[in-house]
């Protein structure tokens, strides 16, 4: 798995590439970590290359949105495929997290 | 393979180098000291053959002298007959080297001059002889003196040895001094003998190396030196000189009367060196020395120090081989320990290192690995017991869960919980009561250890709710409420709940973001149930579950799942995906029974990862109504 993070002015782009399971969610968790303590409080993660995530994944994205709700920013999903978004659909994790 | 030791290969590598600056030294040795003693000797003999040559010339010189100072008084007396004969008669008498005297006239013409006989004067036995030669003996003294050769160069000579006509016994040589008047002419000739005898011995003694051989050479007919018992050492000596023209070339250089000279001679073992030089009155002498003799101590020294030198290497490739032994003794013992500690003996003795060298550092590393692999080994045996000890403890729990799960199944129904690891964060709950069927399905986000406490949590809380008869959004919402406290660790949990009413078959049901049922309804194709996805149990308090219902009908029947098998891997890393769970849910008949149905399912998962590693838990319940 490849987590890209670019920020630019307040907000942060992240692209992941690959799949969130077993054995690569704790990278996702080290890099969702180092975001969550950052002060820009707006992310905008582009799924358009993630092919997978496990519960796990879930819930360090949960995490990342608790995160950005307290420092009152907003956390933006895009371009996820439909396997993915279907995860998403069915925990209802796709009621409280922005995806677009 | 080279079976040979380290200390062996070592002396030889050792020897192998000394010897061959030994021998080299050895073969310099030899050719510098043999070219050193040869010139030294070449010196030493040509030193000895002038002293001999003066030694020789001595008497020569008297005999001169003598002649001459007689020959002088002879000319200007022109004495009487009686006189001359008295005189020569004195002569012998009183010479010790003059033993014989004669005075011989000879006319213009180069003929004997009968008028006026000749004088002949011997010394022998203490007493003088005079003698009165014929014509014949004349003649023959004559060619003795060469006299013709006197006439001719009109000066005096030696002649080659002959022997006396007269009663002497020895050979003699002749000093022949030709007496001239004033027309230049010849008119007589004073001869003096003397004995060879002392020339020839001192010749014959004249050796500076055995097998060395002095020659005096009068004229080419005429040598002296070689005595006939050496006839071994003539041949020799010819033989030296017939193997190429060296004789020849002596001759030569002595003819042209140059001074101390010498050459080398002969062929192949047989080679010698020959100095000569000659006498004031032509005649010549010559040493040969056979290289042989000269370079004779000098070999034999060469071969002792060969044989000391090879008793040397010996000596050193022993003591090399020894001492090498003993300074690499520590090696052979640390392998005998190194074997011991891989055989498991890590407490093997060290051998005892006095040394303060490279031994020294390879037995205090070797102690020191002896000390870490022991150590970590005591390290090992500790988390080996540790591990052991949560093993046992993981068992506990494993029996523990899997005794939270009922196994004792209502009719219609069956359920089955495989956790990816010893214990698992799937759950399945179900409870008859009366006409009620409760069941329900969940899923906690995670495996292992973590998620088994919050499934037991989560398993306690539905089945304490169950009995409640509470509607199931109210349920849930209290679960929800009660995970989500204090769950600062962000677990989560996917919750599926239903009460499915067996008379009237109204199912109510309520979903907090679980995998969506299977219906398979009586000759019907079979689809995932709608429901509202609401949201997992444990994110957020108090949020708004609904319940929904449905109305089913008789034969329907229903599979529950986790995600553990719609998102089970081959080796390729495809899912099982929804469309194959239909498919294998679809051929399941309606007369199946629940657990066969849920066998078969189980079965077609495994069979699908084909040996791939489970990565999470999988839970299957069907029910028939």
């Amino acid at each position: 798995m490849d987590i890209k993070i670019t920020k630019e002015d307040n907000k942060t782009f992240v692209a992941i590439d690959g799949r969130i399971d077993t054995t690569t969610v704790n990278q996702f968790q080290e890099a969702a970590n180092e975001l969550m303590g950052d002060e820009h409080p707006d992310i905008d993660i582009d799924c358009t290359a993630l092919s997978y995530t496990s519960s796990q994944g879930l819930r360090t994205f949960l995490m990342l949105q608790k995160s950005v709700m307290k420092h009152g920013g907003k956390l933006v999903l895009r371009n996820m495929n439909p396997q993915v978004k279907e995860v998403f659909d069915i925990t209802g994790f796709s009621n409280i997290i922005t995806i677009i | 393979m080279n079976k040979r030791s380290f200390s062996s290969s070592l002396s030889w590598r050792i020897i192998g180098i000394v010897s061959t600056i030994f021998f080299i030294a050895m073969v310099v040795i030899a050719i510098v000291s043999h070219q050193i003693i040869a010139d030294e000797a070449t010196r030493s003999t040509q030193h000895i053959l002038h002293g001999t040559i003066s030694e020789l010339e001595k008497p020569l010189n008297t005999v001169e002298v003598t002649t001459k100072s007689i020959a002088a008084y002879i000319s200007t007396l022109q004495a009487q007959p009686k006189v001359l004969q008295a005189i020569s008669d004195r002569t012998v008498e009183v010479s010790e080297l003059i033993n014989g005297f004669a005075i011989l006239f000879v006319l213009p013409d180069g003929s004997i001059d009968t008028l006026r006989p000749a004088i002949f004067s011997s010394y022998v036995n203490d007493s003088v002889h005079e003698f009165h030669p014929d014509s014949q003996q004349l003649q023959l003294l004559a060619a003795s003196w060469n006299l013709e050769h006197i006439l001719k160069t009109k000066m005096a000579s030696w002649t080659a040895p002959y022997r006396p006509l007269d009663s002497r016994s020895s050979r003699i040589v002749s000093y022949c001094y030709p007496l001239v008047d004033a027309k230049l002419n010849v008119y007589a000739v004073v001869i003096s003998d003397m004995f060879i005898d002392q020339i020839e011995s001192t010749v014959e003694g004249l050796r500076p190396y055995d097998n060395s051989i002095a020659t005096l050479i009068f004229n080419k007919d005429n040598i002296i030196g070689i005595k006939s018992s050496d006839s071994d050492l003539i041949n020799r000596y010819k033989h030296s000189f017939s193997g190429n023209s060296s004789f020849q070339e002596v001759v030569e250089d002595l003819k042209s009367n140059k001074d101390s000279l010498h050459r080398r001679v002969g062929k192949g073992r047989e080679i010698a060196f020959v100095v000569y030089g000659p006498l004031h009155n032509g005649w010549k002498l010559s040493i040969t020395c056979p290289y042989k003799e000269v370079l004779r101590r000098s070999t034999q020294m060469h071969i002792a120090l060969l044989i000391i030198g090879i008793f040397g290497l010996t000596i050193i490739f022993f003591v090399c081989r020894h001492v090498i032994r003993r300074m690499t003794r520590p090696i052979t013992e640390l392998s005998v320990s190194a074997l011991n500690m891989a055989k498991g003996n890590f407490k093997a003795k060290l051998p005892e290192i006095k040394s303060q060298d490279e031994m020294r550092r390879l037995h205090d590393s070797f102690f020191y690995m002896q000390n870490s692999i022991t150590d970590y080994i005591d390290q090992l045996k500790t988390t080996k017991n540790e591990n052991e000890r949560m093993e046992s403890e993981l068992n506990v729990a494993r029996k523990i869960q899997s005794g939270m799960l009922s196994t004792e199944f209502p009719p219609h129904l069956h359920a089955m919980v495989s956790p990816a690891r010893e214990v698992g964060g799937d759950l399945y709950d179900f409870i008859l009561k009366g006409d009620c069927l409760h069941f329900a399905v969940g899923d906690v986000s995670g495996k292992g250890v973590p998620a088994s406490i919050m499934m037991a949590i989560t398993r306690a809380t539905l089945h304490f709710m169950a009995g409640l008869g509470l509607p199931l959004h109210e349920s849930i919402g209290k679960i929800n409420n009660s995970v989500a406290d204090g769950n600062s660790n962000d677990m989560f949990v996917t919750l599926f709940i239903a009460r499915i009413d067996l008379k009237t078959l109204r199912m109510d049901f309520c979903n907090a973001g679980h995998n969506p049922l299977v219906v398979v309804p009586p000759d019907g194709k079979p689809y995932f149930l709608k429901a509202k996805s609401n949201l997992a149990v444990g994110l957020f308090e108090n949020f708004p579950y609904e319940t929904e219902s449905i109305d089913l009908q008789p034969g329907t029947r229903l599979v529950a799942y986790t995600d553990g098998v719609t998102e089970a891997e081959n080796a390729a890393m495809e899912q099982y995906g929804n469309e194959r769970l239909l498919e294998e849910v679809g051929k399941m008949g309606h007369d199946m029974d629940n657990k066969t149905a849920v066998d078969q399912l189980y079965r077609s998962v495994l069979d699908f990862t084909n040996g791939n590693p489970q990565n999470d838990d999988i839970t299957i319940i069907s029910l028939t109504v």
